[in-house]
């Protein structure tokens, strides 16, 4: 495994697969959690929404870690941190206490940008894109696994599930450490721990083209890890008379149909993901640019256009699984929330077919940022979701009050007829105290 | 890279014998989300427990 680079993916993805699954456990028992400590809608949402309180930070910084020490010593810190807080989860009974250990266990979510750094540095630019959508795909489908297997494997025994997520995190983590290897050569590792750069970071984060990315990314990733979270308590409280009818009585069985139902959007939006990174090359290799009021003068405009297509799909679709939680009509729900997970894969998939040629000197950086801050989507939509009188009601808000502002910023931002100048932002090099010689090529 | 981004340039390369496999991992994955949406819709309209469920 050490020194070739499938083995370093297969690394990279087994590691992020247990963290994205350690991230979302909580959630898996949602429905036994909500009923052990009599928890309220908005409670739940709370709760639901504290997964991904630390990850925007916590990716910023695990991306900037990731370039500094190197991504096998980045993934072995946040394996064993997470690893041994979620032993002590398992140990815990007042639930204020159970709040704050799995809110630590959350973090686990930050190891995404850590291992796109670390397949980064073994891949070249040819085969990067499917060497990273295998990576993220695989690693996201965790959230799925655990909302499906973790209630049937379990039962309503969560504290034991928890205990055994820590100790196979700490197994993974000396693994990760005895064959880790930070890059494909010396060199290029020390070129990435030249590039991490406090100042760059801020750089980044003010550029318009990279708040434009990450809005984008918030409506697709954001709302994925949102849904992963507030999926399985949805279809508890949405559903309920629906699954009592078709036989899911008792809490057990309850878990385990609203655990597999969540799964259909984890799933979709997991694994579907490689594929929307193949439609962004086609996009590309026939320059469809179908949006007249988009840019057509940048090089990547296709990507562009694909990556907008995507968003507006991801909208239509909220407003759709609204009405089908509406009409009350469960198999519905079910079809619309997979293809509302295919949409999400669109809108990730095209992110990230745009990140690493845009921002080529600093992909680690803008990975950080994007993937991060983007986040914040993820907390801020189940706190809407549990804001409303009907639980349905929540994706058309959100769609409404969230997404068509996202989407009008990125329109403006790729306006046809605009100068699309990826250095365009608040300040320029040399007001961050960042030399000029490293100015954008557009 | 030549300091700063530059826009991307595709051109065309020989693939590693690991790509082909890679690629066949990607259809196993979709058809995995398929199976799984399959598997779902099934419980939400019969009402069964699957693996694990119980009834």
């Amino acid at each position: 495994m050490r020194g070739t680079k499938t083995g370093q993916l297969f690394l990279a993805s087994v590691g992020f697969f247990w963290c994205f699954l350690m991230w979302f456990a909580t959630a898996a028992f949602s429905a036994v959690i909500i009923d052990k400590y009599g928890l309220s809608k908005a409670e739940f949402a709370v709760l639901a929404s504290s997964a991904l309180w630390l990850i925007p930070v916590g990716r910023v910084v695990a991306g900037y870690l990731a370039d500094k020490m190197g991504a096998p010593n980045t993934f072995v810190l946040i394996l064993t941190y997470t690893g041994i807080f979620s032993i002590i989860s398992s140990r815990v009974t007042d639930y204020g206490d159970l709040f704050l250990a799995r809110l630590v266990v959350a973090t686990a979510g930050s190891a995404f940008v850590v291992g796109i750094q670390h397949v980064a540095q073994w891949f070249d630019d040819h085969e990067i894109g499917l060497a990273e959508g295998l990576y993220a795909g695989t690693g996201n489908v965790g959230a799925g696994v655990g909302a499906m297997l973790l209630p049937r494997i379990y039962g309503l025994d969560y504290q034991t599930a928890f205990l055994h997520l820590g100790i196979v995190a700490l197994v993974i983590a000396v693994i990760y450490k005895w064959c880790g290897v930070a890059a494909a050569s010396k060199e290029r590792a020390h070129h990435a721990q030249q590039g991490a750069n406090v100042k760059e970071v801020f750089y980044i984060m003010t550029r318009f083209t990279a708040i434009a990315l990450m809005l984008q990314y918030a409506m697709s990733f954001g709302l994925e890890i949102s849904l992963n979270a507030w999926l399985p308590g949805y279809y508890k409280m949405g559903f309920e008379e629906q699954m009592k009818a078709l036989g899911y009585t008792d809490l057990k069985t309850m878990a385990i149909a609203a655990g597999s139902f969540a799964a259909v959007q984890s799933f979709n939006a997991s694994l579907w993901r490689p594929f929307a990174g193949f439609i962004s090359d086609v996009f590309q290799r026939n320059n469809w640019t179908p949006w007249p009021f988009l840019t057509k003068d940048v090089p990547w405009a296709p990507r562009i256009h694909w990556a907008f297509t995507a968003i507006v799909a991801i909208t239509i679709m909220m407003v759709v699984l609204t009405y089908a939680g509406l009409t009350g009509i469960l198999p519905l729900s079910v079809v619309i929330l997979g293809l509302l997970g295919v949409c999400i894969s669109f809108g990730t998939g095209s992110c990230f077919g745009l990140v690493p040629i845009i921002f080529r000197r600093n992909p680690g950086l803008a990975t950080g940022f994007i993937g991060g801050v983007a986040c914040l989507g993820g907390i801020t939509y189940p706190l809407i979701y549990g804001s409303v009188a009907n639980i349905h009601m929540g994706y058309i808000y959100v769609a409404a009050a969230v997404f068509l502002p996202f989407m009008l910023f990125f329109v403006v931002t790729f306006l046809r007829g605009r100068q699309v100048d990826v250095d365009s932002g608040l300040g320029s090099r040399s007001s961050w105290g960042l030399s000029s010689t490293a100015k954008e090529a557009a | 890279m030549g300091g700063g981004y530059s826009f991307g340039q595709q051109t065309a390369v020989l693939q590693e014998p690991w790509y082909k496999w890679g690629q066949a991992i990607l259809l196993i994955q979709l058809g995995l989300a398929i199976l799984q949406t399959i598997y779902s819709l099934y419980m939400a309209l019969t009402g069964a427990g699957g693996l694990g469920g119980g009834h």
